[in-house]
Parts: structure tokens; sequence; C-alpha cells
């Protein structure tokens, strides 16, 4: 499972919504955590990270920010050879299935509806890491 | 539901269990006997005999289509306004979009997935004027997803209990009925109607709902908590948007924003109905409204 030492990027345009999910991280121990308000400035810092070479191992994205929005961020996540297996969680206060279907279809790890509480908040993340160390 | 339409409607359709549905669900919607028939000539018939006011039809007759000699007849002067008969062709229109595009505003489609519900609004539309639609579509089945998702999102993140006051419903000219410290403000659009949202919360009710989520005191209205109240609003759109888009709406997704003033009020955006419902807390009340005007 994901533990303290998980270098951790937390995207979301609403600074209370970046604060819930720090606090929901902190309550499972990840305490490595870089926080970027828009997909457009979580991008640089993805490719920083890489270039430094210690890369995120989990990012978790808002969907809809004004300039880049969540799924966005993903499909550039993807598309880098190096990242493109880092957990990546969308969260989505509208869960829409057509949403929902996009967001698979662009390799997402896993997606919370907001609001959310601790408990579905560390179930997600537990299905995303599974996840992805079955496809290691 | 709303009074049933007092007008007559032709049915022109071919396949059995699509007649089922629509003698279930679209009957209901009408106070008069839907007059069906099943191809063109039986069609062409009862339109010899009866004005109807609109024409549902269902089929891959292809005579049938708007450039051709039914559409004509219930088009007898076609260019005057006030004889055109509407059409809903109750199927995608991916076949013959160049007829939709000619017959734009007399002939209208719906999806495959359609139910009576989701041609309510459709049909105010025809038969409405613009306020009286405004105000039909504002029924128990609007309101109860804002209401859902206002009490829902507010528990869940801040651990607060809401209790739903009596909506009401007033002119967009009338004055406002509620006042408050801070506000979370919405754009909401659909293919049918446009207008705006608003949360307003008295400042007390604002400042727990902050400490709550983010553990943290605050005294005043500052820039953490304006963040805090747009999320929120931002969270209970999102979940109302959803149980709407599942009725048929098409609402688009929208950024929220924030206002802020003691005691202030909330001007609509748009001209048409605006929706109001008060939420009494133990930390204060919250008031949710919505303008709509079709569109």
């Amino acid at each position: 499972m994901f533990d303290a030492s998980t270098k951790t990027l937390v995207v979301d345009d609403f600074k209370t919504m970046r604060g819930l999910v720090k606090k929901a991280l902190d309550k499972i121990g990840i305490k490595n955590i870089t926080e970027a308000d828009d997909g457009a400035t979580a991008w640089p810092e993805v490719q920083k990270a890489l270039a430094e070479g210690a890369p995120f191992q989990l990012i978790i994205s808002d969907w809809n920010m004004p300039q880049m929005k969540g799924i966005d961020l993903l499909k550039k996540v993807r598309e880098l050879e190096a990242v493109k297996n880092t957990p990546f969680i969308l969260l989505t206060a509208e869960a829409e299935q057509s949403n929902i279907v996009t967001a698979v279809q662009a390799g997402v790890s896993n997606y919370i509806i907001k609001p959310f509480n601790q408990n579905t908040f560390q179930d997600k993340l537990a299905q995303a890491y599974k996840k992805h160390a079955g496809a290691k | 539901m709303s009074e049933p339409f007092q007008k007559s409607c032709l049915v022109i359709c071919d396949v059995p269990e699509v007649l089922n549905r629509i003698q279930e669900e679209i009957q209901p919607l009408f106070a008069k006997k839907l007059i069906l028939a099943n191809n063109g000539k039986d069609a062409t018939k009862k339109t010899e005999i009866q004005r109807f006011d609109l024409v549902l039809l269902h089929t891959k007759e292809r005579s049938l289509l708007p450039d051709q000699s039914l559409f004509r007849v219930t088009q007898p002067k076609l260019g005057q306004e006030q004889t055109k008969v509407p059409w809903i062709i109750l199927s995608s229109p991916a076949e013959s979009p160049d007829i939709y595009a000619k017959f734009q505003g007399i002939i209208r489609s719906v999806d495959e997935g359609w139910t009576g519900q989701s041609l309510i609004p459709l049909l105010n539309n025809l038969f409405l004027d613009k306020r009286a639609a405004s105000k039909a579509l504002v029924d128990v089945n609007f309101i109860n997803p804002f209401i859902s998702a206002l009490v829902e999102v507010i528990l869940s993140m801040a651990e607060v209990s809401l209790k739903a006051g009596k909506p009401s419903m007033r002119k967009h000219t009338d004055p406002p009925t509620t006042r408050g410290d801070i506000s979370g403000i919405l754009s909401i659009q659909s293919d049918r109607f446009e207008g705006s949202i608003a949360l307003t919360f008295q400042k007390q009710l604002a400042l727990k709902i902050y400490s709550s989520m983010l553990a943290e005191e605050k005294e005043t209205i500052d820039d953490d908590v304006k963040d805090c109240i747009m999320e929120i609003t931002n969270i209970f759109f999102g979940n109302a948007k959803r149980e709407l888009n599942k009725q048929g709406h098409s609402i688009q997704p929208s950024i929220p924003s924030v206002i802020t003033g003691e005691n202030h009020e909330v001007r609509p955006s748009v001209e048409g109905v605006v929706l109001s419902v008060p939420f009494g807390s133990d930390y204060g009340l919250v008031n949710f409204e919505c303008v709509i005007s079709v569109k």
C-alpha cells in the first residue's frame, strides 16, 4: 500500500478540497505532498519531478478545473512513457456515466465522487494501488 | 405532475412495443385520448377529419418524413405561424439531418431513451407561454435533487444537519425573501433553459462549515472561507446535476463564484421564475435559490 514516503501530487482549483485531500492522506500516513491549483500548473510539476529523478508515485486530481481539466492531465501523464503507470485518481462531483467511461478509456486508476468520507477515500486508494501493483 | 395537456395528439407508430410505451408513458400527459395510426394512409385519413395540435412519430416509413405528403397535410398553410402543427420524432435525427434543419421549429426529435417525464419540458415549450413553461419546469421532480444534494453534501462534508423549509416561487421582479452574508453562485444552462443558482449562507453557518471541514476556527469570512463555500456550491451543483440529467435534462458543467457582504441579497440573473428553499440548522440558515427561464 502507499506509505509515508509516497510522493503525491494533489491537484484542485479549490484550496479547500486540496486541504481535505491532504487531511485524508495524512490520516493514512502520506505526508510527501505537492499541491497544484490546476492541470496547467500540475503538468510542469510532473515533468520537473521526473527530471529530478523522483517522479510522483500517486496523483489525485479534480476533474473540472478552469485551464486544464483533470482528464486532460491524465491523458498527458498516460502518454509519457516514464510516468504512464503512475496511479492516477480523479475527483469529481458529477460522476455521470459518460464521464466515467471517458475516464476509464483514458486510463484512470480510480475515481472518487465528492463528497467522500475517509473510508471511501482509503478504499479507492487501495484499489488503485492493487491495480498498478498487479500491472507491474 | 402538472395538469394534463388539453391537446389532441396524433401518434403514428408501426412498432408494437414502442406503441405500448407511448400509451404507458405519454397518454397520461394528455387529457384527451391519443389518436393512433399505424401507417401513413391511416394517418392521412385521420388528418382529413380532425385537426391535431401535435404529431408524434416513430416509424421507418420514409413517406411520413417532413418533405413528404403527410407532413404537408398537417401543415396546410406552411409559413403562417399560427397554423403550424409541431411534430416530435421519437428517435434520433441522424438519418435525415437536412430535413431537420429545413423544418427547424416545427419538427423536433428526442433520443430513443425518452420517457413521459423527459418529454414534459419539451411539451411545455410547445404548448405553454414562456413564463408558464418556466413555472411548469420547476416542479417537485426538479426541486428534489437540489434539496437532497444540499442536505447530503453539508452533512457529509461538514457534519451539519440541515432541515429544509417550505419551497416557494416568486417572479424575478419580486423582492428576495431571504438575505445572508456569503453566497456561492453558479449559472445553470441546458438546451431548454438558462438561469442561475445561489446558495446564501448566514455567517455563523459558513464559519461552522469551514471549521468542520478543515479543522481550523475562523471568526471572519476571509478568502479561505470563500474558497470553501465555492467548493461546497460546486459539489452541491454536481450532485444535483447528476440526478437532473438522469431525468432527461442536459445541464452543462459550470464554475462557481462567490459574493460576500453583510446581509446581502442575490438578484436573479434572468427574467423568469425564482424558486426558493430555506434550510435551517443549529448554526444558522442557508437559502437555495434558482431562477430559470426557458429558451
